[in-house]
Protein backbone atom coordinates (compact mmCIF):
# COMPACT_ATOMS: atom_id res chain seq x y z
CA UNK A 1 0.00 0.00 0.00
CA UNK A 2 2.86 2.12 0.63
CA UNK A 3 4.08 1.45 -2.59
CA UNK A 4 1.05 2.47 -3.93
CA UNK A 5 1.74 6.12 -2.27
CA UNK A 6 4.48 6.33 -3.04
CA UNK A 7 3.87 5.25 -6.86
CA UNK A 8 1.70 7.86 -7.14
CA UNK A 9 3.13 10.62 -5.57
CA UNK A 10 5.82 10.17 -8.38
CA UNK A 11 3.85 10.13 -10.76
CA UNK A 12 2.69 13.66 -9.44
CA UNK A 13 5.94 14.98 -9.15
CA UNK A 14 6.86 13.31 -12.44
CA UNK A 15 3.95 15.50 -14.21
CA UNK A 16 4.24 18.56 -12.50
CA UNK A 17 7.88 18.48 -13.88
CA UNK A 18 6.59 18.03 -17.51
CA UNK A 19 4.37 20.97 -16.78
CA UNK A 20 6.99 23.11 -15.53
CA UNK A 21 9.10 21.89 -19.54
CA UNK A 22 6.09 22.58 -21.27
CA UNK A 23 5.89 26.51 -19.79
CA UNK A 24 9.44 27.34 -20.50
CA UNK A 25 9.20 26.39 -23.96
CA UNK A 26 5.73 28.03 -24.70
CA UNK A 27 6.97 30.91 -22.94
CA UNK A 28 9.95 30.87 -25.31
CA UNK A 29 7.50 30.66 -28.63
CA UNK A 30 8.45 33.74 -30.30
CA UNK A 31 12.84 33.50 -29.05
CA UNK A 32 14.62 32.82 -32.49
CA UNK A 33 16.97 30.07 -32.38
CA UNK A 34 15.15 28.36 -29.06
CA UNK A 35 15.54 25.05 -28.80
CA UNK A 36 12.51 22.96 -27.05
CA UNK A 37 13.03 20.68 -24.18
CA UNK A 38 11.65 17.41 -24.26
CA UNK A 39 10.74 16.03 -21.07
CA UNK A 40 11.54 12.69 -20.53
CA UNK A 41 10.17 9.55 -18.15
CA UNK A 42 11.90 7.17 -16.30
CA UNK A 43 10.22 3.78 -14.42
CA UNK A 44 11.96 4.03 -10.98
CA UNK A 45 13.01 1.01 -9.86
CA UNK A 46 13.83 0.18 -5.74
CA UNK A 47 16.71 -1.52 -4.40
CA UNK A 48 14.35 -4.73 -3.94
CA UNK A 49 13.96 -4.61 -7.89
CA UNK A 50 10.12 -3.81 -7.71
CA UNK A 51 8.51 -0.88 -9.58
CA UNK A 52 8.48 2.23 -7.13
CA UNK A 53 7.04 4.71 -9.70
CA UNK A 54 7.99 7.20 -12.53
CA UNK A 55 10.67 9.98 -12.66
CA UNK A 56 10.75 12.76 -14.68
CA UNK A 57 13.78 15.12 -13.56
CA UNK A 58 15.51 15.16 -16.90
CA UNK A 59 15.12 16.83 -20.24
CA UNK A 60 16.49 16.27 -23.56
CA UNK A 61 17.01 19.36 -25.34
CA UNK A 62 15.83 18.79 -29.42
CA UNK A 63 17.26 20.26 -32.11
CA UNK A 64 14.84 19.65 -34.98
CA UNK A 65 14.38 22.42 -37.47
CA UNK A 66 12.18 25.50 -36.60
CA UNK A 67 10.33 27.17 -39.34
CA UNK A 68 11.75 30.04 -41.09
CA UNK A 69 10.01 33.33 -41.47
CA UNK A 70 11.42 35.55 -43.85
CA UNK A 71 12.01 39.49 -42.95
CA UNK A 72 13.35 42.48 -44.43
CA UNK A 73 16.38 42.85 -42.38
CA UNK A 74 19.85 41.83 -44.11
CA UNK A 75 21.57 40.82 -41.36
CA UNK A 76 18.94 38.72 -40.64
CA UNK A 77 20.07 34.99 -40.69
CA UNK A 78 18.88 31.35 -40.46
CA UNK A 79 20.03 27.83 -41.12
CA UNK A 80 17.86 25.81 -42.82
CA UNK A 81 19.40 22.47 -41.74
CA UNK A 82 21.67 21.15 -39.14
CA UNK A 83 24.69 23.66 -37.83
CA UNK A 84 25.21 26.38 -35.45
CA UNK A 85 26.50 29.41 -35.55
CA UNK A 86 29.57 30.05 -33.72
CA UNK A 87 29.87 33.20 -31.78
CA UNK A 88 32.16 35.21 -28.92
CA UNK A 89 30.64 36.78 -26.14
CA UNK A 90 32.00 40.18 -24.79
CA UNK A 91 34.02 38.28 -22.36
CA UNK A 92 35.47 36.25 -25.22
CA UNK A 93 34.40 33.14 -24.43
CA UNK A 94 33.08 30.71 -27.53
CA UNK A 95 29.08 29.77 -27.61
CA UNK A 96 26.74 28.22 -29.99
CA UNK A 97 23.66 29.47 -31.02
CA UNK A 98 20.93 28.69 -33.52
CA UNK A 99 19.60 32.45 -33.08
CA UNK A 100 19.99 34.46 -36.22
CA UNK A 101 18.71 37.88 -35.25
CA UNK A 102 22.06 39.64 -35.90
CA UNK A 103 22.70 43.72 -36.11
CA UNK A 104 25.82 45.35 -37.42
CA UNK A 105 28.27 47.20 -35.34
CA UNK A 106 30.04 50.36 -35.95
CA UNK A 107 33.18 48.31 -36.56
CA UNK A 108 31.68 45.56 -39.18
CA UNK A 109 30.85 43.13 -36.87
CA UNK A 110 27.82 41.51 -36.69
CA UNK A 111 26.55 41.33 -33.23
CA UNK A 112 23.32 39.50 -31.60
CA UNK A 113 21.44 41.85 -29.02
CA UNK A 114 23.14 40.01 -25.81
CA UNK A 115 26.34 41.66 -27.66
CA UNK A 116 27.95 38.38 -28.98
CA UNK A 117 29.59 38.52 -32.04
CA UNK A 118 29.96 36.16 -35.41
CA UNK A 119 33.25 34.41 -35.13
CA UNK A 120 35.50 35.02 -38.17
CA UNK A 121 33.31 37.70 -39.81
CA UNK A 122 34.02 41.21 -40.27
CA UNK A 123 32.96 43.56 -42.61
CA UNK A 124 34.56 45.91 -44.45
CA UNK A 125 34.48 49.52 -43.86
CA UNK A 126 31.97 51.88 -45.85
CA UNK A 127 29.89 48.56 -46.84
CA UNK A 128 26.76 49.97 -48.00
CA UNK A 129 24.53 46.50 -48.71
CA UNK A 130 25.52 42.88 -48.35
CA UNK A 131 24.65 39.41 -49.70
CA UNK A 132 25.15 35.86 -48.09
CA UNK A 133 24.81 33.48 -50.23
CA UNK A 134 23.72 29.63 -48.80
CA UNK A 135 26.73 28.08 -48.93
CA UNK A 136 27.92 30.75 -46.50
CA UNK A 137 30.21 33.15 -48.60
CA UNK A 138 29.58 37.12 -47.96
CA UNK A 139 29.65 39.94 -50.76
CA UNK A 140 29.80 43.38 -49.91
CA UNK A 141 29.10 46.76 -51.86
CA UNK A 142 31.46 48.93 -50.52
CA UNK A 143 31.14 52.56 -51.54
CA UNK A 144 33.64 53.46 -53.77
CA UNK A 145 34.09 49.92 -55.81
CA UNK A 146 31.91 48.95 -58.60
CA UNK A 147 32.29 45.31 -58.25
CA UNK A 148 31.07 43.77 -55.06
CA UNK A 149 33.63 42.48 -52.53
CA UNK A 150 34.59 39.15 -51.24
CA UNK A 151 33.91 39.48 -47.38
CA UNK A 152 34.62 36.30 -46.36
CA UNK A 153 32.30 33.44 -45.39
CA UNK A 154 30.07 32.33 -42.31
CA UNK A 155 31.07 28.83 -40.32
CA UNK A 156 28.92 26.31 -38.79
CA UNK A 157 29.43 24.00 -36.08
CA UNK A 158 28.27 21.39 -34.74
CA UNK A 159 29.36 18.24 -32.07
CA UNK A 160 28.66 14.11 -31.93
CA UNK A 161 26.32 15.02 -28.94
CA UNK A 162 24.04 18.06 -29.45
CA UNK A 163 22.38 17.25 -26.58
CA UNK A 164 25.31 18.29 -23.73
CA UNK A 165 25.37 21.58 -25.17
CA UNK A 166 25.32 23.18 -22.13
CA UNK A 167 22.32 26.40 -22.27
CA UNK A 168 23.66 29.57 -19.96
CA UNK A 169 21.57 32.73 -18.69
CA UNK A 170 22.54 34.81 -21.92
CA UNK A 171 20.61 32.30 -24.31
CA UNK A 172 23.66 30.78 -25.40
CA UNK A 173 24.94 27.32 -25.42
CA UNK A 174 28.39 26.21 -24.43
CA UNK A 175 30.58 23.11 -25.19
CA UNK A 176 31.29 20.45 -22.82
CA UNK A 177 33.03 17.93 -21.55
CA UNK A 178 30.00 15.36 -23.29
CA UNK A 179 29.29 17.41 -26.24
CA UNK A 180 33.15 16.25 -28.25
CA UNK A 181 35.15 18.15 -30.27
CA UNK A 182 33.36 20.85 -32.16
CA UNK A 183 33.24 19.72 -35.91
CA UNK A 184 33.76 22.61 -38.06
CA UNK A 185 32.47 23.33 -41.96
CA UNK A 186 30.46 25.45 -44.29
CA UNK A 187 27.01 25.74 -44.93
CA UNK A 188 25.67 23.67 -47.61
CA UNK A 189 28.24 20.63 -47.47
CA UNK A 190 29.19 17.75 -45.20
CA UNK A 191 25.83 17.98 -43.69
CA UNK A 192 25.33 20.93 -42.58
CA UNK A 193 22.23 23.08 -43.66
CA UNK A 194 21.74 26.11 -45.59
CA UNK A 195 22.25 29.31 -45.21
CA UNK A 196 19.02 31.93 -45.70
CA UNK A 197 19.48 35.34 -45.30
CA UNK A 198 16.58 37.75 -44.20
CA UNK A 199 15.48 34.74 -42.64
CA UNK A 200 14.81 34.35 -38.86
CA UNK A 201 14.32 30.39 -37.78
CA UNK A 202 11.40 30.34 -34.95
CA UNK A 203 11.94 28.36 -31.95
CA UNK A 204 11.02 24.86 -32.78
CA UNK A 205 8.06 24.58 -30.35
CA UNK A 206 4.77 23.60 -31.68
CA UNK A 207 2.16 25.16 -29.62
CA UNK A 208 -0.43 22.93 -30.69
CA UNK A 209 1.21 19.73 -29.59
CA UNK A 210 2.33 21.77 -26.37
CA UNK A 211 -1.30 22.53 -25.39
CA UNK A 212 -2.00 18.80 -25.75
CA UNK A 213 0.74 17.91 -23.59
CA UNK A 214 -0.63 20.31 -20.93
CA UNK A 215 -3.92 18.70 -21.59
CA UNK A 216 -2.30 15.16 -20.75
CA UNK A 217 -0.48 16.35 -18.10
CA UNK A 218 -2.92 17.15 -16.14
CA UNK A 219 -5.15 14.47 -16.51
CA UNK A 220 -2.45 11.64 -16.00
CA UNK A 221 -2.02 13.60 -12.72
CA UNK A 222 -5.21 13.02 -11.72
CA UNK A 223 -4.93 9.90 -12.38
CA UNK A 224 -1.71 9.32 -9.95
CA UNK A 225 -3.96 11.55 -7.74
CA UNK A 226 -6.54 9.03 -7.52
CA UNK A 227 -4.45 6.30 -7.02
CA UNK A 228 -2.96 7.62 -3.97
CA UNK A 229 -6.67 8.24 -3.13
CA UNK A 230 -7.93 4.73 -3.18
CA UNK A 231 -4.70 3.57 -1.13
CA UNK A 232 -5.65 6.12 1.28
CA UNK A 233 -9.07 4.51 0.91
CA UNK A 234 -7.97 0.83 1.51
CA UNK A 235 -5.89 2.20 4.58
CA UNK A 236 -8.77 3.88 5.60
CA UNK A 237 -11.16 0.42 5.57
CA UNK A 238 -8.05 -1.75 6.92
CA UNK A 239 -7.84 1.07 10.54
CA UNK A 240 -11.68 0.38 10.48
CA UNK A 241 -11.65 -3.32 10.92
CA UNK A 242 -11.68 -3.06 14.47
CA UNK A 243 -14.94 -1.00 15.53
CA UNK A 244 -14.67 -1.48 19.60
CA UNK B 1 -13.63 -24.00 14.64
CA UNK B 2 -14.78 -22.73 11.06
CA UNK B 3 -14.68 -19.37 11.94
CA UNK B 4 -11.11 -17.99 11.74
CA UNK B 5 -10.41 -19.62 8.36
CA UNK B 6 -13.21 -16.94 6.73
CA UNK B 7 -10.94 -14.48 8.82
CA UNK B 8 -7.73 -15.33 7.24
CA UNK B 9 -9.70 -15.52 3.89
CA UNK B 10 -10.48 -11.92 4.11
CA UNK B 11 -7.26 -11.24 5.28
CA UNK B 12 -5.68 -12.98 1.74
CA UNK B 13 -8.31 -11.17 -0.25
CA UNK B 14 -7.29 -7.72 1.45
CA UNK B 15 -3.28 -8.20 1.25
CA UNK B 16 -3.87 -9.47 -2.97
CA UNK B 17 -5.91 -6.42 -3.25
CA UNK B 18 -2.96 -4.15 -2.40
CA UNK B 19 -0.40 -5.77 -4.34
CA UNK B 20 -3.14 -5.27 -7.25
CA UNK B 21 -3.69 -1.13 -6.57
CA UNK B 22 0.37 -1.21 -5.85
CA UNK B 23 0.84 -2.52 -9.70
CA UNK B 24 -2.17 -0.22 -10.74
CA UNK B 25 -0.54 2.78 -9.05
CA UNK B 26 2.65 1.58 -10.87
CA UNK B 27 1.23 1.82 -14.34
CA UNK B 28 -0.52 4.87 -13.88
CA UNK B 29 2.49 6.60 -12.66
CA UNK B 30 4.60 5.21 -15.98
CA UNK B 31 1.54 5.94 -18.44
CA UNK B 32 4.16 8.35 -20.24
CA UNK B 33 7.10 6.30 -19.54
CA UNK B 34 8.19 4.95 -23.34
CA UNK B 35 8.91 1.20 -24.07
CA UNK B 36 7.34 1.10 -20.13
CA UNK B 37 5.17 -2.84 -20.02
CA UNK B 38 2.19 -2.75 -17.57
CA UNK B 39 2.64 -5.15 -14.42
CA UNK B 40 -0.56 -7.22 -13.68
CA UNK B 41 -1.35 -8.71 -10.79
CA UNK B 42 -2.69 -12.01 -10.98
CA UNK B 43 -5.06 -12.85 -8.96
CA UNK B 44 -6.25 -16.52 -7.94
CA UNK B 45 -8.09 -18.62 -5.22
CA UNK B 46 -5.66 -21.11 -4.12
CA UNK B 47 -7.91 -23.34 -2.47
CA UNK B 48 -10.37 -20.77 -0.20
CA UNK B 49 -8.05 -18.75 0.01
CA UNK B 50 -6.77 -15.52 -2.44
CA UNK B 51 -3.02 -15.67 -3.74
CA UNK B 52 -1.34 -13.00 -5.93
CA UNK B 53 1.59 -12.76 -8.16
CA UNK B 54 2.89 -9.89 -10.56
CA UNK B 55 3.94 -10.50 -13.95
CA UNK B 56 4.85 -8.24 -16.47
CA UNK B 57 2.38 -7.81 -19.54
CA UNK B 58 4.24 -7.85 -23.15
CA UNK B 59 2.06 -5.56 -24.74
CA UNK B 60 2.90 -3.75 -27.54
CA UNK B 61 2.68 0.23 -27.05
CA UNK B 62 1.29 2.68 -29.30
CA UNK B 63 4.01 3.95 -32.10
CA UNK B 64 5.02 7.92 -31.92
CA UNK B 65 6.34 9.82 -34.45
CA UNK B 66 9.32 12.01 -33.00
CA UNK B 67 11.58 12.97 -36.04
CA UNK B 68 14.58 12.63 -33.82
CA UNK B 69 17.09 10.42 -35.59
CA UNK B 70 18.24 8.32 -32.48
CA UNK B 71 14.93 7.58 -31.39
CA UNK B 72 14.31 3.69 -31.78
CA UNK B 73 10.94 1.76 -31.69
CA UNK B 74 10.68 -1.74 -31.45
CA UNK B 75 7.60 -3.47 -33.10
CA UNK B 76 6.97 -7.14 -31.99
CA UNK B 77 8.69 -8.80 -29.13
CA UNK B 78 12.37 -8.36 -27.96
CA UNK B 79 14.77 -5.88 -26.48
CA UNK B 80 17.51 -3.77 -26.97
CA UNK B 81 20.83 -4.93 -25.62
CA UNK B 82 22.82 -2.40 -22.88
CA UNK B 83 25.80 -2.53 -21.25
CA UNK B 84 25.09 -2.62 -17.90
CA UNK B 85 27.15 -1.92 -14.92
CA UNK B 86 26.90 -5.85 -13.86
CA UNK B 87 26.37 -6.80 -17.63
CA UNK B 88 24.32 -7.08 -20.48
CA UNK B 89 20.83 -5.33 -19.72
CA UNK B 90 17.78 -5.32 -21.77
CA UNK B 91 15.43 -2.70 -22.29
CA UNK B 92 12.18 -1.42 -24.95
CA UNK B 93 12.65 1.97 -23.96
CA UNK B 94 14.52 3.14 -27.39
CA UNK B 95 15.33 7.02 -26.79
CA UNK B 96 18.89 6.99 -27.59
CA UNK B 97 21.36 9.34 -27.82
CA UNK B 98 25.02 9.69 -28.77
CA UNK B 99 27.65 10.58 -26.80
CA UNK B 100 31.04 12.57 -26.69
CA UNK B 101 32.59 9.66 -28.40
CA UNK B 102 30.12 9.05 -30.82
CA UNK B 103 28.91 5.95 -29.08
CA UNK B 104 24.89 4.86 -29.28
CA UNK B 105 23.44 5.64 -25.55
CA UNK B 106 20.22 4.79 -23.98
CA UNK B 107 18.46 7.24 -21.88
CA UNK B 108 20.26 5.98 -18.37
CA UNK B 109 23.86 6.43 -20.55
CA UNK B 110 24.33 2.66 -20.77
CA UNK B 111 25.98 1.70 -24.35
CA UNK B 112 23.51 0.16 -26.91
CA UNK B 113 25.04 -3.08 -27.88
CA UNK B 114 25.88 -4.14 -31.61
CA UNK B 115 27.00 -7.18 -32.73
CA UNK B 116 30.71 -6.30 -31.86
CA UNK B 117 29.97 -4.54 -28.48
CA UNK B 118 28.75 -0.62 -27.94
CA UNK B 119 27.81 0.55 -31.16
CA UNK B 120 29.60 4.27 -32.81
CA UNK B 121 26.80 5.84 -34.72
CA UNK B 122 28.41 7.99 -37.67
CA UNK B 123 26.57 11.18 -38.36
CA UNK B 124 25.32 10.30 -41.50
CA UNK B 125 24.47 6.56 -40.13
CA UNK B 126 20.63 5.21 -40.87
CA UNK B 127 19.44 2.41 -39.19
CA UNK B 128 16.93 -0.05 -41.31
CA UNK B 129 14.06 -1.79 -39.82
CA UNK B 130 16.31 -4.90 -39.62
CA UNK B 131 18.51 -3.21 -36.95
CA UNK B 132 20.98 -2.89 -39.41
CA UNK B 133 23.10 0.05 -39.80
CA UNK B 134 24.25 1.60 -42.56
CA UNK B 135 26.62 4.52 -43.02
CA UNK B 136 28.18 5.76 -47.19
CA UNK B 137 26.26 2.81 -48.40
CA UNK B 138 28.26 0.39 -45.97
CA UNK B 139 26.87 -2.25 -43.14
CA UNK B 140 28.63 -1.15 -40.52
CA UNK B 141 26.95 -3.13 -37.52
CA UNK B 142 23.70 -4.40 -36.35
CA UNK B 143 21.38 -3.63 -33.44
CA UNK B 144 21.41 -6.60 -31.05
CA UNK B 145 17.95 -7.32 -30.44
CA UNK B 146 17.03 -10.20 -28.04
CA UNK B 147 14.14 -12.12 -27.07
CA UNK B 148 14.14 -14.77 -24.43
CA UNK B 149 12.60 -18.13 -24.98
CA UNK B 150 12.40 -19.93 -21.51
CA UNK B 151 15.07 -17.83 -20.32
CA UNK B 152 17.60 -18.45 -23.14
CA UNK B 153 18.25 -15.14 -25.12
CA UNK B 154 17.94 -15.74 -29.00
CA UNK B 155 17.86 -12.90 -31.85
CA UNK B 156 14.22 -11.52 -31.64
CA UNK B 157 12.61 -10.63 -35.11
CA UNK B 158 11.20 -7.21 -33.98
CA UNK B 159 12.09 -4.55 -36.38
CA UNK B 160 13.26 -1.14 -35.84
CA UNK B 161 11.51 2.30 -36.86
CA UNK B 162 14.16 5.16 -36.51
CA UNK B 163 12.07 8.35 -35.60
CA UNK B 164 9.71 6.63 -33.84
CA UNK B 165 8.82 6.03 -29.99
CA UNK B 166 7.16 3.26 -28.50
CA UNK B 167 4.91 4.80 -26.11
CA UNK B 168 4.22 3.03 -22.65
CA UNK B 169 1.93 -0.02 -22.69
CA UNK B 170 -0.19 1.17 -20.06
CA UNK B 171 -4.03 1.93 -20.74
CA UNK B 172 -5.11 4.21 -18.49
CA UNK B 173 -8.76 3.89 -18.78
CA UNK B 174 -8.61 -0.08 -17.80
CA UNK B 175 -6.02 0.52 -15.03
CA UNK B 176 -8.99 3.21 -13.35
CA UNK B 177 -11.27 0.71 -13.64
CA UNK B 178 -8.82 -2.00 -12.07
CA UNK B 179 -8.11 0.67 -9.22
CA UNK B 180 -11.92 1.12 -8.66
CA UNK B 181 -12.77 -2.58 -8.58
CA UNK B 182 -9.61 -3.61 -6.25
CA UNK B 183 -11.04 -0.78 -3.85
CA UNK B 184 -14.56 -2.37 -3.86
CA UNK B 185 -13.11 -5.65 -3.35
CA UNK B 186 -11.20 -4.77 -0.99
CA UNK B 187 -14.18 -3.03 1.36
CA UNK B 188 -16.01 -6.14 0.63
CA UNK B 189 -13.07 -8.37 1.96
CA UNK B 190 -13.14 -5.66 4.79
CA UNK B 191 -16.73 -6.05 5.01
CA UNK B 192 -16.35 -9.97 5.36
CA UNK B 193 -13.69 -9.83 8.16
CA UNK B 194 -15.58 -7.36 10.40
CA UNK B 195 -18.93 -9.78 10.08
CA UNK B 196 -16.80 -12.68 10.69
CA UNK B 197 -15.46 -11.01 14.12
CA UNK B 198 -19.04 -9.84 14.92
CA UNK B 199 -20.37 -13.82 14.60
CA UNK B 200 -17.31 -14.57 16.72
CA UNK B 201 -17.96 -12.24 19.82
CA UNK B 202 -21.22 -13.06 19.36
CA UNK B 203 -19.87 -16.61 20.12
CA UNK B 204 -17.32 -15.71 22.71
CA UNK B 205 -19.31 -12.79 24.49
CA UNK B 206 -22.98 -12.70 24.26
CA UNK B 207 -23.59 -16.83 23.97
CA UNK B 208 -21.62 -17.73 27.65
CA UNK B 209 -24.49 -14.53 29.05
CA UNK B 210 -27.35 -16.68 28.00
CA UNK B 211 -26.44 -19.76 29.69
CA UNK B 212 -25.65 -18.38 32.71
Amino acid sequence: MNRALAAGASGMAAQQNVLDIIAANLSNVDTPGFRADRPEFASLIGPDGRGMGALSQRSARLFSQGKLDPTSNDFDLAIDGEGLFEVRTASGAVAYTRAGNFTRDTAGALRLPNNAALAHVRLPAGTLAVTFDQDGRIHARVAGKPAPVDAGRVRLCSFANLSGLRLEDDGLFYASRDTGPVLRGAPDSGGFGKLRQRCLERANVNVVNAMMSVLAAQRAYEANAKSVQAADEMLRLANNLERG
Amino acid sequence: MQLPNALTSAAAGMRAQTSRLDAIAENLANADTPGYRPRRALVRGFGEQMQSAVVTASVQGALRHTGVATDLALVGPGSFAVAGANGVEYTRDGRMSVDASGALCDVRGRHVLGSLGAIHLPHDATIHSDGRIFSHGQVIDRLRIVDFDGGVARRAHASVRAGYLEESGVDPISEMTSLVAAERAFEADQKAAQQTDDALKRAVVELPAVRS
